[in-house]
């Protein structure tokens, strides 16, 4: 050794150079350095046991692991470990001197020397080995717990990758210069770059020089406020196409605070938009839908209060949106007081659909009848507000009340109707509306009206009676149209007297009336239900059997007074005379005599002279009066007066005799007469005694078209048309009257020449 | 082996000295050393040297030694009898710990036992010693090793040649068969110490014995000299007291401390964490005698390996440090003197050298003298 070498320097080298934080690879090789310099060594060994195998971790020189003969070496030391289990070294000579160091719990540390240790230096080197062998052990542990640490850690750094590329977003981090540092395989998707292609770029080397400068602006935005930035950007892709992109930028800090980037995720939100564009055009839609809807539409929020109005609404209530929005619906249409509304408004605003009808109030504060459909507005489970529906049912309301009206009464008198009236009959059959009086009316000679002057006469004789009735009855008595020309009158708590009373104020009022041809004449009969026991159709069945008991009883007077208006009627529309009518009898009676006629024929011949033209009274006026000949249309009207007359007598027992012979007048004896065309002596012999008269009358005296003939001439064209108009056998006994009254000089026939 | 000089130091010379060696069948590879006045550069002679046939390496150095003579100008082309691989390290700046996988590769067990690696280096590169560390743990002792760091101290310029061209930041390394012994030593003897190097940054000392590096060495060298820091440049002091950092058994490792920063002493070469130094002091004799036992220690060293077998006389390769002239000063040929033995003498003078001590470790030298017998 030179003077001034040392062994504890080195051996100090040597302990540190065995010790310190370090990983076992880096001992390794800094232990086996320092051995190999500090003591000259030709090789240095470093080998870990496994399982009684040794496998060298380190070697230097390196080129020592091509030598064959070192395996051999090895594998001499491995032999002799088991041999010398307990030895703190082994010596394997060599060409060098090999210096094995079992390492404890760790494996052989060989040191190679062309000069032999020193026994007293190798006794001081043992510790420094020791030493070594703890370290390597522990080293050894470490780094396994390292590596296992490590392998975790890049698992965990694995599966965070394999999470952040299976993001369909784009994750990227920049760091403060703009600079990628990370991003996610979705950009491959985007941009056709891998994440590994865009690293350590920037934007201005993958985006255009306007994106370039954006992007850099938002990061450097991002970075100095410290906040979260947030937009949405067309982001060219690969194939050109602009692909719309939501950007969430986010600043990155280390652990001391310091700002180390931006951290943008992106999201491809054509999706979104594409669905944003159609839920606005859904939207459009709707809107047009909801504006121009023909119903009142209005959307309320969850308290209730107005949010929108459609253009119905506006037009229906009166109102304008600026003035009712925020106001709650119910103070606006109907006050708040309505109680049922709040009900409604309460159901809605649970959650369920209301259907309902009421009455609003527009601006005016006019009521509008309107049918109301709710629907509440429930998204995810929550209740935003509620669509209200008003449809204007003001008319369907006037017709329904309309329609009801007339289900229960009769649309001419305005009386109930008879099914109506039934169904109050046994409504009222109670005892506590006992005494309970029917009152039943039967409206005289209404089909005679009918039939004669038409239904609108008829019809105006039924509201008169009518009038006439329910000025006479009480408020609360319920009078109905039974029939046609029935009227039934029901009066509860009501007893018989006052019925009669009822009954007697009606006929009186009709009396009161005198009015020609439609004098208002009611049969009545009245009866009362005063015990439980009674039916009341039985009490109805009584009074409608004294009604007509009593329409009996003074038919015939009515009847009398009927007819004798008609003729006044006759007289006053064709300017007939009582005379004409006189005359006319006088003659037929005449000519009757003359053909041996019994008495009754005879006077049935006079009423026919007298009422014969009665059918007159249905022909119009001006038809009657008209100076200058009628016209085709005229004359058919006119015919029908002889058909008419006939249903006119039909209607009258006391004139249904004389029907016949009505209708039958203008028969001719040719058959070229009307209404039948009867033919000699088809016609019955009175119409053609009758018809030779009326022609001799009326040859005999003024017409409004036509001057009187005298008599003879009369008489000659009686004669001539005998046998096509006239009977002749009329005819004959007709000329001699004539002739044999001339002779004789009876009074009556100069009566009636002096009146021509 | 056979040695031509070209006096002229030309471009010209060394292509023909080249084409000499190319053409004569015995020799196998061929080492250059140049002088940095000949003014090579990579556009003059890269031609030449890519089109040279066998395996080049060598180095432009301040000065060349032939035989006797220490040359400013000139260019020694020596053909080298035994088989050589060469192999090249490019930006050695930029090193990695990959250079032992590489070198590993290149290398089989069997072709170093025996044989001797030369390295040349750019001298003025960062990471030598990593460089050497890698090496040594890559082939460890099997080959000797001999060479030095080439270029000049005054300009940074490429000064390796190589089968490539001439490198700038680059290492060449030449193994051959040829059998060699080699001596180490300095003739620095230490005046204070030891010493530890308590904190250190790569090859600046910051503290010496837990106090501050300059501090320390201050006290002991004004001590020793006589002389202060203040009144002089700190490196005209310095220079006559370089740092011997302890090896075992063998000579110490000298490191120059060449600049201050602050209280920390910047040297050549890296000083580890930990290891002991000493202050070491030079004086003409002891460093002529220096050179002398590197030449026994050489010549000890050739005899076993050849074991008396070699009849032939070895050449002496020499590979002085630059500094040992400019402290030596005319003296220096005293010590070249002493080396020459009758033998042919190559050599340079070189930014540091590198050798293994006998057969111990290999280091990157600073202040010494590396003799090599070369038994081609």
């Amino acid at each position: 050794m030179d003077n001034y070498m040392m062994w504890s320097p080195i051996l100090l080298e040597l302990s540190i150079a065995v010790s310190g934080e370090q990983e076992l690879g880096k001992l390794v090789k800094k232990a086996a350095s320092a051995f190999l310099r500090k003591l000259n060594c030709v090789h240095v060994s470093v080998l870990q046991d496994n399982n009684g195998c040794l496998e060298a971790i380190y070697v230097v020189p390196r080129v020592t692991l091509k030598n064959p003969a070192y395996y051999e070496l090895i594998g001499e030391f491995e032999r002799k470990l088991q041999q010398e289990k307990n030895k703190n070294v082994i010596v394997i000579e060599k060409d060098v001197q090999y210096y094995g160091f079992p390492l404890r719990n760790f494996g052989l540390f060989i040191l190679g020397r062309n000069v032999p240790f020193q026994d007293v230096f190798l006794k001081e080197l043992l510790p420094v080995i020791n030493m070594l062998a703890q370290n390597c052990f522990a080293k050894f542990d470490a780094d396994m717990k390292r590596r296992a640490i490590e392998a975790e850690f890049q698992k965990e750094r694995h599966l965070l990758r394999e999470i952040i590329d299976t993001i369909p977003d784009l994750i990227i981090y920049k760091d403060p210069k703009g600079v990628y540092k990370v991003a996610n395989k979705a950009l491959g998707k985007y941009l056709s770059l891998l994440p590994e292609e865009i690293i350590g770029r920037t934007d201005w080397d993958i985006h255009n020089k306007t994106d370039a400068s954006f992007y850099r602006d938002a990061s450097q935005k991002v970075i100095e406020s410290g906040s979260v930035q947030r937009y949405e950007r067309l982001i060219k892709c690969h194939d050109g196409s602009p692909v719309p992109f939501e950007t969430i930028k986010v600043p990155l800090y280390d652990a001391e605070g310091t700002c180390i980037g931006t951290v943008a995720v992106c999201r491809d939100i054509s999706e979104r938009v594409e669905a944003y564009k159609k839920i606005q055009t859904e939207k459009q839609w709707r809107e047009v839908l909801f504006k121009n809807s023909t119903n009142a539409i209005v959307r309320v929020d969850c308290n209730y209060c107005i949010e929108e109005i459609n253009n119905s609404f506006s037009k229906l209530f009166g109102y304008k949106i600026e003035k009712v929005k925020g106001k709650n619906l119910n103070s606006v249409l109907m006050g708040e007081k309505c109680t049922i509304s709040r009900y409604y408004t309460q159901v809605l605003l649970s959650g369920k659909e209301i259907t309902s009808e009421g009455t609003h109030y527009t601006k005016e504060g006019l009521p509008v009848e309107v049918m109301i459909r709710g629907f509440p507005i429930i998204i995810d489970g929550e209740l935003l507000g509620a669509y209200m529906v008003y449809i204007d049912i003001t008319e369907r309301k006037r017709q329904e009340e309309q329609l009801k009206y007339l289900s229960s009464h009769d649309q001419l008198t305005g009386f109930y109707n008879r099914g109506f009236l039934e169904e109050e009959m046994k409504r009222l059959d109670t005892p506590r509306q006992l005494p309970l009086s029917i009152v039943m009316g039967d409206l005289n000679s209404l089909k005679l009206i009918n039939d004669v002057f038409g239904h609108q006469k008829g019809d105006r004789l039924l509201i008169r009676a009518a009038e006439i009735i329910r000025s006479s009855c009480r408020q609360e008595d319920l009078i109905a149209r039974w029939g046609g020309d029935e009227f039934v009158i029901l009066l509860p708590q009501t007893d018989i007297k006052t019925a009669e009373e009822i009954s007697l104020r009606i006929k009186e009022k009709c009396d009161s009336q005198k009015d020609g041809l439609a004098q208002v004449s009611i049969a009545l009969g009245c009866a009362a239900k005063n015990s439980v026991e009674k039916s009341i159709w039985q009490v109805l069945k009584e009074a409608e059997d004294r009604m007509y008991s009593n329409k009996l009883m003074h038919a015939k007077s009515y009847r009398d007074t009927v007819i004798s208006s008609l003729k006044v009627a006759l007289m006053e529309k064709s300017m007939e005379t009582e005379e004409h009518a006189e005359r006319l009898k006088e003659m037929c009676r005449k000519i009757g005599e003359g053909m041996g006629l019994s008495i009754q024929q005879l006077n049935t011949l006079e009423l026919l002279a007298v009422l014969h033209d009665i059918g007159k009274v249905a022909i119009e006026e001006s038809i009657l009066m008209k100076p200058g000949p009628l016209t085709e249309g005229e004359w058919g009207k006119m015919r029908k007066h002889s058909e008419i007359g006939y249903r006119i007598a039909q209607s009258a027992p006391e004139l249904s005799h004389i029907a016949e012979y009505i209708l039958s007048h203008h028969e001719r004896w040719d058959g070229k007469g009307y209404p039948q065309g009867l033919k000699g002596e088809e016609i019955p012999l009175l119409s053609r005694i009758l018809a030779v008269a009326d022609a001799f009358d009326a040859m005999t005296n003024d017409r409004p078209y036509r001057k009187a003939m005298s008599r003879e001439e009369a008489i000659a064209e009686l004669k001539r048309n005998a046998g096509t108009q006239f009977d002749p056998d009329v005819i004959d006994a007709a000329c001699y009257i004539m002739s044999s009254a001339r002779d004789k000089g009876t009074v009556l026939l100069s009566r009636f020449e002096n009146r021509s | 082996m056979f040695i031509n000089l070209d006096r002229e130091g030309t471009v010209d010379g060394m292509q023909h000295l080249l084409k000499q060696a190319v053409d004569d069948e015995n020799t196998s590879g061929i080492l250059i050393l140049a002088c940095n006045a000949n003014g090579f550069t990579p556009e003059l002679v890269d031609g030449v040297l890519k089109q040279c046939e066998k395996p080049v390496f060598g180095g432009v150095f301040s000065q060349i030694l032939f035989n006797k003579e220490r040359l400013e100008k000139g260019t020694i082309v020596a053909g080298i009898r035994q088989p050589v691989i060469t192999t090249v390290i490019r930006d050695i700046s930029d090193i990695s710990d990959d250079l032992e996988a590489m070198m590993e590769h290149t290398v089989e067990w069997q072709f170093l036992l025996n044989k001797t690696m030369f390295v040349f280096v750019d001298g003025l590169s960062q990471h030598i010693s990593t460089l050497i560390e890698s090496m040594f743990n890559c082939c460890g002792l099997l080959p000797n090793y001999i060479g030095g760091g080439a270029g000049s101290l005054t300009e940074r310029k490429p000064c390796v040649f190589t089968g490539e061209g001439l490198l700038e930041d680059a290492a060449v390394f030449a193994l051959t068969d040829t059998k060699s012994g080699i001596g180490v030593a300095h003739g620095w003897k230490p005046v204070a110490g030891p010493m530890r190097v308590t904190e250190a940054d790569y090859n600046t000392v910051v503290s010496l014995n837990w106090r501050p590096a300059f501090e320390v060495y201050r006290e002991t060298v004004e001590r020793i000299s006589g002389k202060s820091f203040d009144k002089s440049d700190f490196f005209q002091l310095a220079k006559g007291f370089p740092f011997g950092i302890v090896k075992m058994a063998e000579e110490m490792v000298v490191r120059d401390p060449i600049a201050l920063d602050g209280n920390g002493l910047i040297c050549v070469g890296e000083v580890p964490l930990n290891s002991c130094v000493y202050i070491l002091k030079g004086e003409k004799d002891s460093l002529i005698a220096g050179a002398a036992k590197a030449r026994q220690l050489a010549e000890s060293s050739y005899r076993q390996v050849v074991k008396g077998k070699e009849k032939k006389l070895p050449t002496t390769f020499f590979m002085d440090c630059v500094s040992r002239v400019l402290f030596l000063q005319s003296d220096f040929n005293e010590e070249l003197e002493t080396v020459y033995s009758g033998n042919p003498l190559l050599g340079a003078l070189t930014i540091g050298e590198i050798a293994n001590t006998g057969k111990n470790y290999i280091e990157f030298y600073n202040k010494t003298s590396v003799i090599g017998l070369l038994g081609d």
